[in-house]
């Protein structure tokens, strides 16, 4: 029991760090189709920048968690610049291509300057609690927090305000937005940056658990995508819960089956649903209600 | 100039492969390349010679999956290494190296046509994505399946490539191996360029549903496609096992994907000697700029940005870039 909860809250603590990067691929990929490789690695960079922060320069905790998601905000800006707006109306696939060099970029620049040495940001709560026996640690609590508080805080975004509308109705139907005046400019310029600071959030609060190097995001891209397959991207809450999924599979699996293959069952989970059902577990709504 | 002449020179160009004399300029290219390794014999030259070879091939075979099959893969860092094991595990098993050369583009060919069926109904961008997660795969359990592959200790005691029963043992004679297989894929990929099969592909690839309305089966065509790519991309890592003579699995990770891919949009997608050329520039560009060497990472995803923006048809499209600029000035 003691080592099934253990077990199960860590599974629960990785997948909202998952749920927050499928949650800004989605993002993305609702307002401009880009699907971004460079996701993973933004977590990187949002988990060095928290680091350099915190540690280097000595900021208090909130100002840290303040300036890191407005950076990468700003990052995911200069990323819609460099890498999409000149690419506009190509191939989705030129596209992917190069938001996945930008990815390798942003990677070679963390290890220009930060070095491959891992290192360990400080928990802004720091001890454990005690749950059927399981030490938990806090910082597991606070990143499922924050992973409701975003939840939430995009779910109002996208049905209370003028922008998740205009989002909305890029994903149903792109061309026909377009034509209604949709400014798509201004709108995936914001979308970048939303889904970049989301990432830079998830950076911040998996530092402490994992050890921070410049291939950390990039390791926990493909489990995201999983999520994303897996829940099939239509609606935000499948894609969140399939992270959990995801993630809690992978640590009964690593903690009843075989630990070696820890990095390999999101993998087989994410190969075997796009083999058996590429659209998602999650039936689609090809329908749109009015 | 009469109607019917414009209408003949517009409908009666034929294909590329058709256009210039492909036989002879191989076998100039071919000729040149005999020279290089009696020049240089110190073998950091011929180690780097036969990189080159090594790559040329997995870039072909790259060729194949994504401009000839249209399947953009992530998986060659996973089919070079499939590649690398069965051969060593089948040549000291099964008599030598052409045993275990013979079994790596067998298996890795199987495994490429395996892939393309299973996720046959994927978009591209998926199935990016789930070749991606099947080559990490791949190298996964080949870290943990340590008995076959030996894991991060790595495997020794690699048989040399041998013809006739004459050890290949200098790094000249394997390149001249490499050379030979290489010249022969190229030649294969012109007689399929001129047969029926390749404009069945090209129709397949770009109008499937058309395709399948007129009786092809584009899922049969691009599977086709998709295997000779993966087992060329077996034969690169086969030859890289005998040559090497030891390796590990730390050889086989995706930044050898991402090189492949920078390798095939340098060299340009619009040709076969695209991946010649991107190969050998990216093999030789790092003992250029060595004093470089820490931004290496930083200089190919430059690299690839600055590609695909302004130059989408490489070294090999040159032609066709400048074509498109002076038709824009014109235009303006």
């Amino acid at each position: 029991m003691e080592r099934f909860v253990s077990l199960l809250a860590s599974g629960i603590a990785n997948g909202s760090i998952y749920a927050l990067v499928a949650l800004g691929i989605v993002l993305l990929q609702k307002a401009t189709g880009v699907i971004n490789f460079a996701q993973g690695d933004l977590l990187t960079l949002g988990a060095f920048a928290g680091f350099w922060l915190l540690v280097d320069e000595g900021l208090p905790q909130p100002v840290m968690f303040a300036l890191v998601i407005l950076l990468l905000f700003a990052a995911g800006i200069g990323l819609e610049r460099i890498g999409y707006a000149p690419l506009r109306g190509r191939s989705p696939l030129v596209i992917v291509i190069s938001t996945f060099a930008l990815g390798l970029g942003i990677r070679a620049a963390l290890v220009l300057w930060q070095g491959t040495t891992p290192r360990d940001l400080p928990a802004p709560f720091g001890g454990t609690f005690e749950l059927f026996g399981a030490r938990i640690p806090l910082q597991s609590l606070l990143i499922v927090g924050v992973l409701a508080l975003v939840g939430v805080g995009v779910y109002l975004l996208f049905q209370k305000t003028a922008v998740g509308r205009q989002v909305r109705a890029l994903a149903v139907d792109r061309e026909t937005a377009l034509l209604m005046g949709i400014k798509v400019r201004r709108l995936s310029p914001l979308t970048f940056g939303l889904s970049a600071a989301l990432a830079g959030l998830a950076g911040v609060l998996v530092a402490p658990i994992l050890s921070v190097s410049p291939g950390l995001g990039f390791g926990l891209l493909l489990n995201s995508f999983a999520a994303v397959i897996l829940g099939g991207s239509e609606r935000l809450a499948g894609v969140a819960f399939a992270a959990m999924f995801v993630a809690v599979v992978q640590a009964l699996a690593a903690g009843y089956v075989s630990p070696d293959l820890v990095d390999a069952y999101p993998f087989l989970i994410l190969i075997l649903v796009l083999a058996v059902r590429p659209q998602g577990l999650v039936r689609s709504v090809t329908g749109v209600r009015y | 100039m009469s109607v019917t002449e414009m209408v003949r020179q517009r409908v009666a160009v034929a294909p590329p492969a058709f256009q210039g004399k492909q036989f002879p300029l191989l076998a100039v290219l071919v000729f040149l390349a005999i020279f290089p390794p009696l020049l240089r014999t110190n073998p950091y030259d011929l180690g780097l010679l036969n990189n080159a070879l090594i790559y040329a091939l997995l870039t072909l075979g790259f060729y194949w999956c994504f401009a000839l099959a249209g399947q953009f893969t992530f998986a060659v860092f996973g089919m070079y290494a499939i590649g690398a094991y069965t051969s060593v595990w089948f040549a000291k098993h099964f008599g030598g190296f052409w045993s275990g050369l013979i079994a790596a583009v067998v298996i890795t060919a199987a495994v490429g046509a395996l892939t393309k069926l299973a996720f046959a109904r994927c978009s591209e961008i998926y199935f990016a994505i789930a070749t991606m997660a099947l080559g990490s795969l791949i190298v996964i359990l080949f870290r943990e399946w340590t008995s076959f592959s030996g894991g991060y200790e790595g495997l020794g005691d690699i048989p040399l490539p041998s013809i006739f029963g004459y050890e290949l043992a200098t790094g000249q004679s394997r390149y001249y191996l490499g050379l030979a297989i290489l010249a022969l894929l190229l030649v294969a990929t012109v007689l399929f360029f001129r047969s029926p099969v390749a404009r069945d592909l090209a129709f397949a690839r770009d109008k499937g549903p058309v395709a399948a309305v007129t009786g092809l089966k584009p899922l049969r065509l691009q599977l086709m496609g998709f295997a000779v790519g993966s087992g060329i991309q077996g034969i690169a890592g086969s030859l890289y096992a005998h040559g090497a003579g030891f390796f590990s699995v730390e050889a086989f990770n995706i930044d050898l994907s991402l090189l492949v891919l920078l390798m095939l949009l340098l060299g340009g997608m619009v040709s076969m000697y695209g991946a010649v050329i991107g190969a050998v520039i990216l093999v030789y560009l790092p003992e250029f700029l060595r004093d470089a060497s820490k931004y290496a990472e930083i200089i190919y995803a430059l690299a690839i940005l600055v590609i695909i923006v302004a130059f989408p048809s490489g070294i090999a499209g040159l032609r066709y870039t400048a074509e498109r600029l002076v038709r824009r000035a014109r235009r303006t």
